[in-house]
């Protein structure tokens, strides 16, 4: 009985051992991140560690701010976040509701042709894309990177697995009671499906919030810049502001873990319908 | 119940259509994007020409931006509107807006030994016809022209500015070890002595010698150890001589370990923090250094230093300036280019302390009077002549890539300059092999 | 006989109508998915048989790219660097993400608090992560080597600067940004496991380490095969830390394949290369995805 007992409290002291560490490995980085981001360029590197500095370099942070020109790249990115998650939406429950209830001939062959492309993985298809983009005039500007993006085949499939659940008898009733295929659409698909919308949305957020490679590829003009290409920027450029460039790496973190504070679920929930797929 | 239906679609694409729109109006106007000459050609009043270059935010104000004003007082009818990219991705940026479409009307080339590549590409206008029909006259940029931008007989670019690769030193650090500066004339041998000598007698954190710790600032130097030097066909083992050159500074302390400078991301203000004593770069640096407003140090320029048993070669870059082939404003672009690289470009250029391209006696005493500089670094900056890459051809600038990576194998200790000869060696051929 | 062709009639007509409907539904989504992702995939396939040069230059080249592929030697290296990238990585992910989500599943205090902290790095920009690493591996002054050569190692490696030690950084890196997906989708199989078996395992006297050996982890299999061929992929895919980081440095010790492709591609303009090269990524992508179809298959039948 003694002998289960120590075994069980060995066992849970392990137990934490390995879930703190490993929470504390996960976490360390950042907070490495966040306290040289006060510091000045000598301090950062100084060892032992000050986890708090002493003095708080605030100017890090306002100076950044300038250089970088922080302001405009935030307001890119987000108003390319904001545009391309609403498209992605709105035309991804439209074509998920077509795919799930209602019959037509062709549905199922167009369905595995979405299907069939989600496993073509971005960089097969980006050179291409990029001849089209360029074709219709649109390189180096925030559209090709709303075009490209706002209509992947991801959306619709998870939607469409989300629908699939909502059962039948529920729009033969609405059919028959008068309402539109619109009217299904708006008043009783989407609000059941408000769930399945956020994690999508916050899906969409989160990927293009940290996009690289396609702005990488389409943007040349730096007043086109979005945060992740801009911190890239920084890095090469002022290399030696250590404490700056912290600053400027907190900055692009921390819109996203806010989101990620409020919506922790859909985020979950987002991933793990993700990983539905295929 | 079927038209309602309809209606929402349609009332849902075109909203959809408006949000697109959206999002391309926030970046035209006056950011611009691929649909504005179209609506400047409808403007008879002005013209608008895009100009590609790199880092406006940081060189804009210092240098574009009084030859751009000056230009555009003279020609209210032309506008110039600056598209700038990142420094280091510059290249692959200006590839990128030129096969893409975008309708830049003039760029520059990042360096000379860019424009091969972009040449080929046929981005560049042939501007001989030009010239030829406005008589201009190309003697006031001497060799370069000549050397750097012409092809297949054609000229397809103007050179804004020149750098002369030379020795910058710290004259306190010198004073402190009592020693004397640098000489117009020396050897990359004689160089190192000197740098060890002053590492000897300086404090720790001082450096006798850096380099700008990035691949093509150092590779230029390997480039010199030969006469006649060609990267396409020449035998590479001459390159072995800089290699250990560096290496063994590296070892004594006389100049800091190449991945210790890079993983610090250390860059020439280091040289502006007074820890380097000398240090290899262009001529440009001499702005960054004037302008710095409490530097604490007296600085000098020698001449560039050479190999010994080669012909005393400095090493000199130019920043060339083309007019797009596809450009719709031709006129206005040749008007603004032979402004900015011509003699009053020139003027307005040498009062900020960069070497123009475009030299007569006028413009190089306007530059020697506001660089004011003692009489040797004056003498080092100018009358300089100077060995290069070899010449042009597609696979230029793929090759120098190739090499300057394996360079950088050399100098992380990775790699010895025997294996750096094999390897890039292999690498050569097999580019120009591939190329074919 | 009248009635059934009627009949016919009416289906055909609701046929029609619902098709209409359903296109008008489809069409936002579709128009975009045809331009931007299903043409672009057929010009891919073409493009890598052709020597287009992304400007004027395209002539038909047959098999060419591919013969090519295989004697640069940049290519080898950058393939073989995503091998072995792959190879160490996925399976460090999987095991450590499995055991820990095992352990978070055990009545830990404050598993919530844990959980959200290790998705922290899953959810924050690869370029900030990237950034921060790469200070954390300065050789000489960086937080890592100075708390190793604290405690005694007096020659830690040079990580990044070092061809040997520069993709084992990045890999550590990746490993510790991954982690926290695959712990979330093994916790979401690890609730679908029903307590029973557990009971039964208890009855029959296993102990903790039997329970996971002989329950969880045959339980698990489905979420473990997905989440293998997940991480596949996504290894297969990697291009921001090591573009960001290294640039496929020292020399080419950390160049991967979809660095190579953007290169030849973007930097190059050698699209037609390039997307030779696209298809031998697509190649691989394709058979671990067809392995994945077939064991579903397998699983469902």
């Amino acid at each position: 009985m003694n002998k289960t007992k120590s075994r069980n409290v060995i066992f849970a002291i392990l137990k934490y051992a390995v879930v703190l560490t490993l929470t504390f490995s996960m976490l360390i980085p950042f907070v490495w991140m966040l306290s040289a981001s006060f510091k000045t360029n000598l301090e950062v590197f100084a060892f032992p560690i000050q986890w708090i500095p002493e003095v708080f370099h605030f100017e890090n942070y306002s100076n950044i701010w300038v250089i970088a020109n922080y302001p405009r790249m935030f307001f890119n990115t987000v108003k390319l976040t904001a545009i391309i998650t609403g498209l992605q939406v709105l035309t991804s429950t439209l074509a998920a509701y077509a795919f799930s209830k209602i019959k037509f001939p062709e549905r199922d062959l167009l369905f595995l042709l979405y299907l069939a492309t989600m496993m073509v993985p971005y960089q097969v298809v980006m050179i291409p894309q990029f001849s089209i983009i360029r074709n219709m005039g649109l390189s180096n500007t925030h559209m090709a990177l709303i075009l490209i993006q706002a209509f992947t085949p991801m959306g619709v499939f998870l939607i469409k697995q989300f629908y699939d659940g909502i059962p039948n008898e529920l729009i033969e009733a609405a059919r028959i009671d008068g309402l539109n295929e619109f009217g299904i659409y708006s008043r009783i698909m989407l609000p059941l499906s408000k769930s399945a919308i956020v994690s999508l949305a916050i899906l969409t957020i989160t990927a293009t919030w940290n996009d690289f490679l396609a702005p990488l590829i389409y943007i040349s003009d730096s007043k086109l810049f979005t945060i992740q290409l801009g911190l890239r920027n920084l890095c090469s450029e002022y290399t030696a502001e250590y404490g700056q460039i912290m600053a400027a790496s907190v900055m692009s973190v921390i819109p996203i873990f806010v989101l990620y504070c409020i919506f922790q679920r859909f985020f979950e929930e987002g991933m793990i319908s993700g990983a539905v797929k295929g | 119940m079927k038209k309602k239906l309809v209606c929402l679609l349609m009332a849902a694409a075109l909203a959809l259509g408006m949000t697109a729109c959206g999002g391309n109006g926030g970046n035209g106007g006056s950011d611009g994007d691929g649909g504005n000459s179209e609506a400047n050609a409808a403007n008879d009043d002005q013209v608008t020409l895009r100009l590609a270059l790199w880092d406006w935010e940081v060189d804009g104000p210092s240098t574009y931006e009084p030859i751009i004003e000056a230009f555009e007082d003279q020609n209210p009818d032309i506008k110039i509107e600056v598209v700038s990219s990142p420094n280091a991705d510059y290249e692959t940026k200006l590839t990128t807006m030129l096969s893409g479409g975008d309708d830049i009307d003039l760029f520059f080339a990042k360096s000379n030994t860019a424009l091969p590549g972009v040449q080929s590409k046929d981005f560049c206008m042939n501007l001989t016809p030009l010239f030829e029909e406005n008589k201009y006259d190309l003697t006031p940029y001497g060799t370069v022209i000549e050397q750097q931008m012409t092809f297949d007989g054609g000229v397809y670019a103007l050179p804004f500015r020149t750098n002369d690769w030379v020795l910058f030193y710290n004259k306190n650090i010198f004073d402190d070890a009592q020693m004397d500066y640098p000489s117009n004339d020396m050897t990359w041998e004689q160089v190192g002595e000197l740098a060890k000598e002053i590492s000897s007698k300086t404090d720790d954190g001082i450096y006798g010698y850096c380099f700008n710790p990035k691949v093509g600032f150092i590779f230029p130097a390997l480039a010199g150890t030969e006469d006649g030097f060609d990267i396409t066909t020449s035998d590479l083992s001459c390159m072995t001589k800089a290699l250990d050159w560096i290496l063994d500074l590296q070892e004594s302390g006389a100049m800091e370990e190449y991945a210790e400078s890079v993983s610090m991301s250390k860059d020439q203000t280091y040289f502006l923090k007074g820890e380097w004593a000398m240090m290899w770069n262009g001529s440009w640096f001499v702005q960054n250094l004037s302008n710095e407003e409490d530097l604490g140090f007296e600085w000098g320029v020698a001449k560039s230093p050479y190999w010994e048993g080669t012909e005393k070669n400095g090493f000199v870059t130019s920043t060339p300036l083309c007019i797009n082939a596809d450009t719709k404003h031709q006129e206005e672009a040749y008007r603004f280019l032979t402004f900015i690289c011509g003699e009053e470009g020139a003027k307005i250029l040498a009062t900020t302390k960069l070497v123009p391209g475009y030299m007569n006696d006028g413009v190089l005493e306007s530059y020697k009077a506001n660089l004011s500089l003692d009489e040797s670094s004056v003498e080092a900056l100018t009358d300089n002549v100077t060995y290069s890459f070899g010449e042009p051809n597609p696979v230029f600038s793929q090759i120098i890539s190739a090499g300057q990576k394996e360079m950088e194998l050399v100098l992380t200790g990775n790699e010895t300059p025997e294996e750096f000869v094999a390897n890039f060696e292999a690498q050569r051929a097999e580019l120009i092999k591939n190329a074919e | 006989m009248s009635k059934t062709s009627v009949k016919n009639k009416k289906s055909t007509a609701i046929v029609r109508r619902n098709r209409r409907k359903a296109y008008l539904f489809l069409l936002p989504n579709f128009l975009g998915f045809i331009v931007f992702t299903l043409i672009p995939v057929a010009m891919a396939l073409f493009y890598s048989f052709t020597n287009y040069d992304g400007n004027k230059k395209m002539d038909f080249v047959g098999l060419d790219n591919f013969i090519k592929l295989f004697s640069d030697s940049s290519f080898v290296i950058s393939l073989q660097n995503t091998i072995i990238y792959t190879i160490v990585t996925v399976p460090l992910i999987i095991v450590l993400s499995l055991l820990i989500s095992v352990l978070m599943n055990n009545g830990v205090k404050g598993a919530p608090v844990y959980r959200a902290i290790m998705l922290f790095p899953h959810i924050a920009s690869i370029v900030a992560v990237t950034v921060v690493w790469q200070f954390l591996y300065n050789a000489k002054s960086g937080p890592i080597n100075q708390i190793l050569r604290s405690i005694g190692i007096a020659n830690p490696p040079s990580w990044l600067s070092n061809q040997k030690t520069a993709l084992l950084a990045v890999m550590i890196m990746i490993i510790w940004k991954g982690i926290g997906y695959y712990m979330i989708t093994y916790l979401a199989g690890l609730r679908g496991i029903p307590k029973d078996q557990y009971e039964a395992a208890t009855v029959d006297g296993a102990n903790a380490w039997e329970k996971l050996i002989y329950v969880t982890v045959p339980n698990l299999r489905p979420v473990t095969f997905y989440a293998t061929i997940m991480c596949i992929i996504n290894s297969f895919q990697v291009f921001t830390p090591i573009y960001v980081m290294t640039k496929g440095g020292p020399g080419r010790a950390t160049s991967v394949l979809v660095l190579k492709i953007y290169e030849d591609a973007f930097v190059n303009y050698k699209f037609g290369y390039a997307s030779a090269e696209a298809m031998i990524l697509f190649l691989l992508i394709l058979v671990v995805t067809l392995i994945q179809f077939y064991h579903n298959k397998k699983l469902e039948a």
